[in-house]
C-alpha cells in the first residue's frame, strides 16, 4: 500500500490523520529533564513556583504583587508602582524583591517592570537556574535538542507533503492548494505546541503544586489584601493572578491586566490541567473524636 | 546518626496548605488523613509524595476499627499499606476505636468495651496488620461504654504490651475522658504507659450540656487550652524519649500565626518537662473478668449509635444519648469514612 500513489481527496485524509496524530503526540508529550530522581520543588516559594508555571515574566508579576501585598510597594493611578517612602530595599531578604524596591525607587509603569531585563538575570539566577538543576525546566542543551527533534518533525511533515505535491505535479496536477496549507498548518501547531520549557517532571511537579493549593483556591474568597500575603503569593503563583479574589486585589490585578484575562506563559501553552480535585470536601481532618 | 529530638508538627489540611508551607522552616513535621488518599487518583498521590518530599508527613487513618472483637477488613489494611509503600511516611497511626459492627457503619470513632474481649481482638487486628505496625492512639468518648470491666489507661496498657505497640497519646482526649468520668487527668495520665509514647496529639474541644450534665467533647474545633499544655509538660517530665507532637484543628481555622504560636507554646511545655524530670514508673495491669459477648455490645453500640436503635440499655444514658447525637451531627456534616 503506497499512500502516494493514492488519488488527491484520499491522500488529503490521510495527511489529515498522520499530522494530527503527530501533533498531539507533540501537544502532550514533555520532554524529560537530566533528573531520575523523583520531582521536588519547595512548595513554600511562590517565585519558584511561578518561573516554572510562567518563566521569568510570571515570578517578576508575582512579586510585584507581593511587595504591594505587604505594603512594601504603593500602587498609583495610571497604574504605577513605587516604593513606599521610608523602604530600604534591603529589608527584603530575596534578591528579586530587592531588585524589584530598588528599580521601584522611582515610580514604574508595568511596561517598564516587565521590559527590565535585571529582573529576568535575578529571576533566572534565583529560580531558573535552580529548576533547570532540579530537572524540572529544560536546560540550555535540553531546549536545543528540543528544537531540533521539533525540526525533525517539520521535515518530516514538510518531506511527506512535498514528495506527494511532487507526485502530483509530475501527474499533471497542479491543484495541491488544500496539501500546502493542512502541511503549514500543521508545522505551525508543531512549532506551538512544541516549544517547551518545563520537562516531564517540571509538568508533574506543577500539577502536584496545584493539587495541593486546590484547598487554597477554594477559599481564595476568604482572603484578604494584606491579610495573608504569603497565601495570596502562594496563590497567585501556582494558579495565575486571576485566581486572587477580585473585590481584594482588583487594584493588584489591573497593573497586569494581559495575566489577568489570558493568563500568560513564557513556556507556551505548557499543561495548565489537574486543578480539578475534589475540591474542599476532602481532608477535613478526623473531626475529633469520641462521639 | 543523629540523634532524634522532639518535633513539633501540624494537621495537614488543604486550607492550611499555604500557611503551613510557606512556613515550613517552624513546622518539623505534617499528619495527613490517610483515608483522604485511598482509592485516590495518581496525580492526588503524587502530589502526597511532593509533600512528604518537602517536610516529613505522617499517615493517620480513621477507619480500620482496629479496637474490636471482629477482625478488621483487609481490603481497608491493604489500602493504608499500599499508601504507606507510595508515601513512605515517617510513621503511620491509628485508633483504638472500633467504627464499625454488625453491618452498621458508625460514621466515626467510637470507644468499644474496655474488657478482654476488645483486647483480644486488638492484639488480633494489630498482627493482621502486614508491613510497618502502626502507632495507637486513645480515642475520646462522650459515654462509658457499657460492658466495661477496665479503666482506660489499663485497657490501653494492656494492648500495648501485648501487641508491642508505640502508643499516639492524644492528650485533649485523655483529658475530656478524665474530666467526662470524675477523674484528676494528671493521675489518668500517670497510669499511661508512658515508656510507650511517642507521639502525642493537642486539640481543644467544648463542653456539651445535657440535662445539666457536662461532658467535654473532642471537635478539633478550638484552641488548645492550657491544661493540655500542662498535661504535655508533665508527660515531658516523665518520659526520656523523643516525642512527635501534633496539633490537630479541623475547622474554625484561626490565622497560621495562633497556629504556629500553639506550637511554640508546645515547645516551650516540653522543654519545661524536660528540664525538671519526674520519676516515673510502669504499673502492671492484672487480667480483668470476662464480660457479655463484646461482639453483642459492639452491635448494640453501632446501632445505637447509628441511628438504627432508638435505645440503649447502657448505664451512662446521657454520654450514650451525647455520643449518638455527635455521631449523627458528624454524619450529617459528611465527617465519614
Amino acid at each position: 500500500m503506497n499512500v502516494f500513489n493514492w488519488t488527491g481527496p484520499q491522500f488529503l485524509a490521510f495527511y489529515f490523520i498522520f499530522a494530527g496524530i503527530i501533533v498531539l503526540f507533540v501537544r502532550y508529550r514533555a520532554p524529560r529533564g537530566h533528573k531520575d530522581r523523583s520531582p521536588n520543588i519547595d512548595l513554600g516559594d511562590p517565585y519558584l513556583i511561578a518561573y516554572l508555571r510562567g518563566g521569568a515574566a510570571e515570578a517578576v508579576r508575582i512579586a510585584t504583587l507581593a511587595l504591594i501585598d505587604r505594603d512594601l510597594l504603593d500602587l498609583h493611578p495610571g497604574p504605577e508602582v513605587e516604593t513606599r517612602a521610608g523602604v530600604d530595599p534591603n529589608i527584603v531578604r530575596r534578591p528579586l524583591e530587592r531588585a524589584i524596591l530598588k528599580a521601584c525607587k522611582s515610580r514604574q509603569s508595568p511596561e517598564q517592570l516587565m521590559a527590565n531585563e535585571d529582573f529576568a538575570i535575578v529571576a533566572k539566577l534565583e529560580s531558573g537556574d535552580v529548576l533547570e538543576r532540579d530537572g524540572l525546566l529544560l536546560s540550555p542543551a535540553g531546549q536545543k535538542q528540543q528544537q531540533n527533534f521539533l525540526f525533525l518533525i517539520a521535515a518530516l511533515l514538510g518531506g511527506v507533503a512535498l514528495i506527494k505535491m511532487a507526485i502530483a505535479v509530475s501527474h499533471g496536477r497542479t491543484n495541491v492548494e488544500y496539501l500546502f496549507m493542512m502541511c503549514v498548518i500543521a508545522i505551525f501547531l508543531v512549532f506551538k505546541f512544541g516549544k517547551r520549557t518545563r520537562t516531564r517532571a517540571g509538568e508533574q511537579v506543577l500539577i502536584s503544586a496545584k493539587e495541593i493549593y486546590n484547598g487554597l483556591k477554594h477559599r481564595a474568597h476568604t482572603l484578604r489584601a494584606g491579610a495573608d500575603p504569603d497565601s495570596a503569593a502562594l496563590l497567585a503563583a501556582t494558579f495565575g493572578i486571576a485566581a486572587l479574589p477580585v473585590y481584594a486585589y482588583a487594584e493588584s490585578q489591573a497593573l497586569f491586566k494581559k495575566s489577568v484575562t489570558g493568563g500568560s506563559s513564557s513556556s507556551g501553552c505548557g499543561s495548565s490541567c489537574g486543578s480539578s480535585c475534589g475540591g474542599g470536601g476532602c481532608g477535613g481532618g478526623c473531626g475529633g473524636c469520641g462521639g | 546518626m543523629a540523634e532524634q529530638q522532639d518535633r513539633f508538627g501540624l494537621g495537614f489540611r488543604p486550607e492550611l496548605a499555604g500557611g503551613i508551607l510557606s512556613n515550613a522552616a517552624k513546622i518539623d513535621l505534617v499528619e495527613v488523613i490517610a483515608d483522604d488518599y485511598f482509592d485516590a487518583p495518581k496525580k492526588k498521590v503524587d502530589a502526597l509524595k511532593l509533600l512528604a518530599a518537602n517536610i516529613p508527613l505522617t499517615l493517620h487513618g480513621v477507619s480500620l476499627g482496629l479496637a474490636s472483637s471482629s477482625a478488621i477488613e483487609q481490603a481497608r489494611a491493604n489500602r493504608i499499606e499500599r499508601l504507606c509503600d507510595r508515601v513512605q511516611p515517617i510513621y503511620w497511626s491509628e485508633h483504638l476505636a472500633f467504627v464499625r459492627a454488625g453491618g452498621v457503619e458508625i460514621g466515626h470513632l467510637a470507644m468499644p468495651p474496655k474488657n478482654e474481649q476488645t483486647i483480644e481482638g486488638a492484639v488480633e487486628n494489630y498482627a493482621r496488620l502486614r508491613g510497618a505496625k502502626p502507632r495507637l492512639e486513645n480515642i475520646a468518648t462522650l459515654a462509658e461504654p457499657p460492658g466495661s470491666t477496665m479503666d482506660e489507661a489499663s485497657w490501653v496498657s494492656r494492648i500495648a504490651d501485648e501487641t508491642g505497640a508505640k502508643l499516639l497519646l492524644d492528650l485533649h482526649n485523655l483529658y475530656a475522658n478524665a474530666l467526662n468520668t470524675g477523674r484528676d487527668p494528671l493521675a489518668v495520665l500517670e497510669s499511661y504507659p508512658l515508656d510507650r509514647v511517642r507521639s502525642v496529639h493537642l486539640a481543644g474541644g467544648r463542653y456539651l450540656v445535657k440535662e445539666n450534665v457536662r461532658r467535654v467533647l473532642d471537635d478539633h474545633l478550638h484552641d488548645v487550652p492550657d491544661p493540655i499544655f500542662a498535661l504535655l509538660e508533665a508527660l515531658a517530665a516523665r518520659t526520656v524519649v523523643p516525642l512527635d507532637v501534633v496539633i490537630e484543628r479541623d475547622g474554625n481555622y484561626p490565622p497560621i500565626g495562633s497556629l504556629l504560636a500553639e506550637l511554640d507554646a508546645a515547645r516551650a511545655a516540653v522543654a519545661r518537662g524536660r528540664a525538671s524530670p519526674v520519676a516515673w514508673s510502669k504499673k502492671v495491669v492484672a487480667r480483668g473478668a470476662r464480660a457479655r459477648l463484646a461482639a453483642d455490645l459492639e452491635t448494640s453500640l453501632a446501632r445505637y449509635y447509628g441511628g438504627k436503635s432508638a435505645k440503649h440499655e447502657g448505664a451512662d444514658r446521657i454520654g450514650l444519648e451525647m455520643a449518638r447525637e455527635s455521631y449523627a451531627k458528624k454524619r450529617a456534616l459528611g465527617r465519614t469514612h
